[in-house]
């Protein structure tokens, strides 16, 4: 974040036109500073990061192919990412649903993530837990607002929405998140171990 | 993690979810993508389209809209299916039908528009002297055979004293007998019908009128007859002579049928019925068998109404419902007696052939 942060809108289209004249140093300089935004947004909105990473592809190859449809002056690359990172999650999840025959589970993987390390830590799978059995939209209003920590406007606009639906939105994401981690018991017994 | 929007969450909740953290991007992942990117693997023409509609859940109305639109749409395509004819013969459907004949996609003629209001008898029918079957189309031949053959049979004297039911038999005999002779068609019988059935009732009509006007005449008052008879002198010569001719004739006892057909009481009961008892219903059967004869042939003399059955017809006329049942219930034992005799009969004369032989 901090070092997209550091290439400023500027950087952006002078890197956009180097996509445009099919300049794949380009790209590579865009994956390594920005491909982080598209794949964390898809990790924690699907909890897989193999399809994450394929979902952050997706999300740059498009920047790729419609390099010649930049507009300069916009909200940069980095905003153009996350909302397209975004819909492509939402997009698969409703696709893996429509072709799933059984009923949709409430947890999309029960698997934990990846990292072996974290594996055994069952506050963090519990998280997971009540994060991913959120509705789509509603997930990645969380993901967006706290994660990702753009404004709620930015994120009403990433998803397509407007500013009162979208607070109204998250309002409802978080009273579900904090049910289920009630549910759960981590507030009460876990959160003075986790919080320093 | 902190954030301006993260300060609505609790602290507790914002520790657990800082829990939820992801791993680094995967190794080599640019030299992937980049590699991807130059080989066009798998690279879709995607747009950047401003999130698509499908992605929100359709609202109430959204889904009244699209409900209301798919029934308007399968209405207007099954309307014009069915006015193209498509699904069988041509209907009429307002403004799709005239786009469709416009089109010449259907050859079907526009229908007439029903009068609202129904209209009055045309007024040559009304006038004694005009035959509106000279007003119609030419006639064929085998219509003007069947009209004489018709009006042959039903001038008969002894036709009009047949019940309805022996009328209609004897009509259907003739001309099952002039179809097979070819000297008509069922069309030509079907039209002389109608014809004849038109003039005999602009005759009813003209008949009926010139008894009101004697009665009236008969009825005036001495002062109106004085006034009649002031307007008969106040014209012309010739037109006083003729108009004269007609008062006379119109108060003399004998009814001025000089130009119509005899008309006879059971017609004339049937004129005040509002039925068409002169000219039964003629269907015509060609699957009968029929004797052969010609058309010119004589008509077969009707059946005679004989005295006895005259007055058993008279008695079951003034029955009761109990007793007409009653009597029908005989009739009928009595037909099948008289069947079972003859078939006996002829089983007998079958037997004494089989001896002599």
């Amino acid at each position: 974040m901090d070092r997209a942060k550091a290439i400023d809108r500027r950087n952006d289209d002078a890197l956009m036109r180097a996509i445009g004249a099919r300049d794949s140093n380009a790209l590579r300089e865009i994956a390594e500073a920005y491909g982080h935004i598209p794949f964390g947004i898809s990790c924690r909105m699907l909890a897989d990061p193999m399809e994450a990473e394929d979902i952050a592809q997706e999300a740059l190859l498009r920047l790729w192919n419609q390099a010649d449809r930049w507009v300069e002056g916009g909200p940069g690359i980095a905003a153009w990412l996350s909302r397209v990172g975004t819909n492509l999650c939402i997009d698969r999840i409703r696709k893996t649903r429509r072709q799933s025959s059984e009923e949709v589970p409430e947890h999309r993987d029960e698997t934990p993530l990846a990292d072996a390390a974290l594996e055994s830590d069952n506050v963090k799978q519990a998280i997971i837990d009540c994060v991913t059995g959120l509705p789509e939209r509603q997930r990645a209003s969380i993901i967006l607002t706290y994660y990702e920590q753009l404004s709620n406007q930015l994120a009403a606009e990433n998803l397509e929405m407007n500013i009162k639906a979208f607070e109204s939105m998250l309002f409802r994401a978080r009273g579900k998140l904090k049910k289920c981690v009630e549910t759960k018991g981590l507030v009460k017994e876990d959160v003075g171990r986790i919080c320093p | 993690m902190t954030a301006s929007s993260a300060q609505d969450y609790s602290p507790a909740l914002r520790a657990l979810l800082d829990q939820y953290d992801v791993p680094q991007l995967p190794e080599g992942f640019a030299d992937r993508l980049v590699a991807r990117a130059e080989a066009n693997e798998d690279v879709e023409q995607a747009q950047y389209v401003p999130s698509s509609a499908r992605r929100h859940n359709a609202g109430p109305w959204r889904r009244a809209s699209r409900w209301i639109g798919s029934v308007a749409t399968i209405g207007l395509m099954s309307a014009t299916a069915a006015a193209m004819g498509i699904l069988g013969e041509p209907i009429e459907v307002p403004v799709l039908s005239d786009i469709a004949r416009s089109l010449e996609i259907v050859d079907v003629a526009k229908p007439e528009k029903q009068p609202l209001v129904k209209q009055s008898a045309p007024e040559e029918a009304d006038s004694p002297g005009v035959d509106p079957i000279q007003d119609s189309a030419e006639r064929t031949d085998g219509q003007i055979n069947a009209e004489a053959m018709i009006q042959r049979i039903t001038d008969a004297p002894r036709f009009k004293t047949l019940r309805p039911r022996q009328k209609a038999v004897l009509l259907r005999a003739a001309t099952r007998r002039l179809v097979q002779s070819g000297k008509a068609t069922p069309q030509d019988i079907q039209a002389a019908v109608t014809g004849l059935r038109e003039e005999r009732r602009a005759e009813r009509q003209a008949t009926n009128r010139r008894e009101n006007i004697r009665e009236k005449i008969r009825n005036a008052t001495p002062e109106q007859q004085d006034k009649l008879q002031e307007r008969i002198d106040s014209l012309p010569p010739q037109r006083k002579a003729i108009a004269q001719e007609r008062l006379d004739k119109l108060l003399s006892d004998v009814p001025p049928t000089a130009n119509a057909l005899p008309v006879s009481e059971d017609s004339k009961a049937s004129v005040t019925e509002g039925q068409n008892e002169a000219v039964p219903d003629v269907t015509v059967d060609e699957n009968l068998e029929i004797p052969d004869t010609s058309a010119d042939a004589p008509v077969a003399p009707a059946p005679i109404a004989l005295p006895a059955l005259e007055h058993a017809r008279q008695r079951y006329q003034q029955a009761t419902p109990a007793e007409r049942a009653r009597m029908r219930q005989r009739a009928k034992k009595l037909r099948k007696t008289i069947k079972t005799e003859r078939n006996i009969r002829n089983l007998r004369a079958q037997i004494r052939r089989n001896r002599r032989n």
